[in-house]
């Protein structure tokens, strides 16, 4: 029987929140085209995970435990993750956009002779039974329709896209543990370091909620004040161009056209005027908040509610009064 | 040492974007066209790297287009590559990124390249799926979103910003693929000089039967493009503080539902 596989992902023993709402949306598919659905992730293996994925229907989980808890160089991740689907023959493999799944899975195609794209935001068969992914180009300037004609397709799909929550798609089953031996070989690269720079914790592409500043915050010490208020909304900080440029934050917290595209449910714009580049990165959050002391600013005009007034004043009033409403 | 540079021609990031009556395509009569921002590291570590090896090393600009795109290869000559190879194609979609990948990896084997360099992705499709497929393609190792950059003569080693404010420093044997991100460099403009011997410099054009690539298969085809319209609610405050804060932090309770 044909089938999708999905790579998970795991965060403290659990599937993160981005893998449930994709398995849930592989449900639903394997559904539709009568087909089984098998999970791969790669790392130690957690009992708990094996349990959650039974509710999603999940008949084989496919488990590389890598013995030493260091990342494998992307080259090995992913031969392991071809050599395991081409395995099952499998219509369709999905992952989450994550920074690590964008370099791994374009090797993993490419291994497969794959089609495959990449920030997929809707998931669907066409009538002939190729897999359909629509996908925002252009930084969600505009947005089109992929259909993948290879045997199997390849879809790296953006976090929070899914309306599906769990239990549409296949019914619970027993989900069968297969571990997967990783093969170890020179692969010319070695990790020599790794540091932790910044305390936030919440990945901006995935957070559910972000708090971004501009240049208007006049320095990199006063991005705290954001921090301030994400840690309050369990949010992450973003930044528009200006303040990368400008030197207060790294390229890594930039939102926009040539900086990361994020899919809140809520989104804080903090002293941004609303560049097209700007925008181009954030438009598709299902609310945004506008603060900016200049009424003209174009962030009004594509914000839900807006506040006129110095971010200085009004981020640390709604810091405060969102600490009073979510303690009740 | 022969140094590589794959880079991709895309509308301005100011750019409108309008779609084709067909809806299978963008309009791209009024585009005003520039080199991929994230090439243009590419480009200025590639001469920087250049510049620290001397005559010895030679920096070939590669790539896959229409007509148009020897624009940006010569911008990329008169930033200083050396010289430049056009695959070219009707089009700038008909071609999947499995087919472009094999284009460039017979370009950079033809240039006898051992780095190559690219953007991380292509700010028109965003897809960054070409640096990994290269990769794959030539049996390389791989280096994606690249931030810091040091060569010696066997290796290389870079630095990465990782999701969640954690870097990372890899030590690479060449050959390798590296893309790039911003923050690595600051890319230089073209001098007036650079411009005029960019003139004189080699630029040579081939087709796809030239590098044994069959397009008609795509793996991927695109449909149905259009331009998304998202209503905004507009409520905006202008009273003073505290109360413009409680009637948002209320709206974004009751009204929106995202707390």
């Amino acid at each position: 029987m044909s089938s999708i596989f999905v790579y998970v992902e795991s965060k403290q023993q659990k599937l993160s929140s981005s893998s449930k709402e994709l398995l849930a949306k592989a449900s639903v598919l394997a559904k539709q085209a009568e087909l089984e659905l098998h999970a791969i992730s790669i790392g130690h293996n957690h009992s708990s995970i094996a349990e959650e994925l039974k509710s999603f229907g999940v008949k084989t989980y496919y488990l590389s435990d890598h013995e030493q808890n260091l990342p494998i160089e992307g080259q090995a991740y992913a031969e392991l993750i071809a050599s395991i689907c081409s395995k099952a023959n499998p219509l369709a493999v999905l992952a989450t956009a994550s920074a690590f799944a964008k370099t791994i899975f374009p090797r993993v195609a490419q291994l497969l002779s794959a089609g495959i794209v990449t920030d997929c935001v809707e998931l669907s068969w066409d009538a002939n039974h190729k897999l359909q992914a629509q996908k925002p180009l252009y930084s969600g300037k505009c947005v089109a329709t992929a259909t993948i004609h290879t045997n199997c397709a390849i879809a790296v799909c953006r976090p929070n896209s899914f309306l599906e929550k769990g239990g549409e798609g296949l019914s619970l089953c027993d989900t069968k543990v297969e571990t997967v031996e990783a093969v170890s070989r020179h692969v010319g690269a070695r990790l020599i370091e790794e540091k932790e720079v910044t305390a936030s914790k919440v990945q901006l592409a995935e957070a559910e909620i972000v708090v971004s500043g501009g240049r208007s915050l006049k320095s990199g010490e006063n991005f705290s004040i954001l921090e301030d208020l994400a840690q309050v909304l369990g949010a992450a900080v973003g930044a528009s161009r200006a303040a990368v440029d400008a030197g207060y934050v790294p390229h890594s917290m930039q939102v926009g056209q040539t900086g990361k595209t994020v899919n809140p449910s809520l989104y804080i714009a903090c002293g941004i005027s609303g560049a097209i580049q700007h925008l181009a990165g954030m438009r598709t959050s299902k609310t945004i908040v506008a603060i900016n002391t200049d009424p003209e600013a174009p962030i009004f005009q594509h914000c839900d509610y807006g506040i006129v007034g110095d971010l200085f004043d009004v981020v640390p009033v709604m810091t405060q009064s969102l600490k009073k409403i979510l303690h009740q | 040492m022969n140094i590589a540079v794959c880079i991709k021609q895309v509308p301005d990031t100011s750019a409108t974007i309008s779609i084709k009556p067909d809806k299978k395509g963008i309009d791209e009569s009024a585009i005003k066209w520039i080199i991929n921002p994230y090439d243009e590291f590419a480009i200025e570590q590639a001469l920087q790297l250049k510049e620290k090896i001397g005559d010895a090393a030679k920096v070939t600009v590669i790539s896959v287009g229409p007509a148009k795109v020897q624009e940006a290869l010569r911008t990329a000559m008169a930033m200083g590559c050396d010289e430049a190879v056009h695959i070219q194609t009707e089009d700038r979609w008909s071609l999947d990124h499995l087919s472009v990948s094999k284009v460039l990896a017979h370009a950079v084997q033809e240039a006898q390249a051992k780095l190559v360099f690219l953007g991380r992705h292509a700010i028109d499709d965003d897809s960054g799926h070409t640096g990994p497929m290269l990769a794959t393609m030539l049996n390389w190792s791989q280096a994606c979103f690249v931030q810091t950059f040091e060569w010696s003569d066997d290796h290389i080693q870079v630095g990465k910003d990782l999701e969640g404010g954690r870097t990372q420093t890899w030590k690479i044997d060449l050959p390798a693929v590296v893309t790039t991100t911003k923050g690595l460099n600051q890319p230089r403009y073209a001098s007036l000089k650079g411009i005029m011997a960019a003139k004189k410099k080699p630029l040579h054009t081939k087709t796809l039967a030239d590098v044994g690539v069959d397009a008609s298969a795509a793996s991927v085809t695109w449909s149905e493009f259009f331009v998304p319209v998202q209503e905004r609610k507009r409520k905006i405050f202008k009273d003073g503080l505290p109360g413009d804060v409680e009637q948002v932090v209320t709206l974004l309770r009751e009204e929106a539902k995202v707390l």
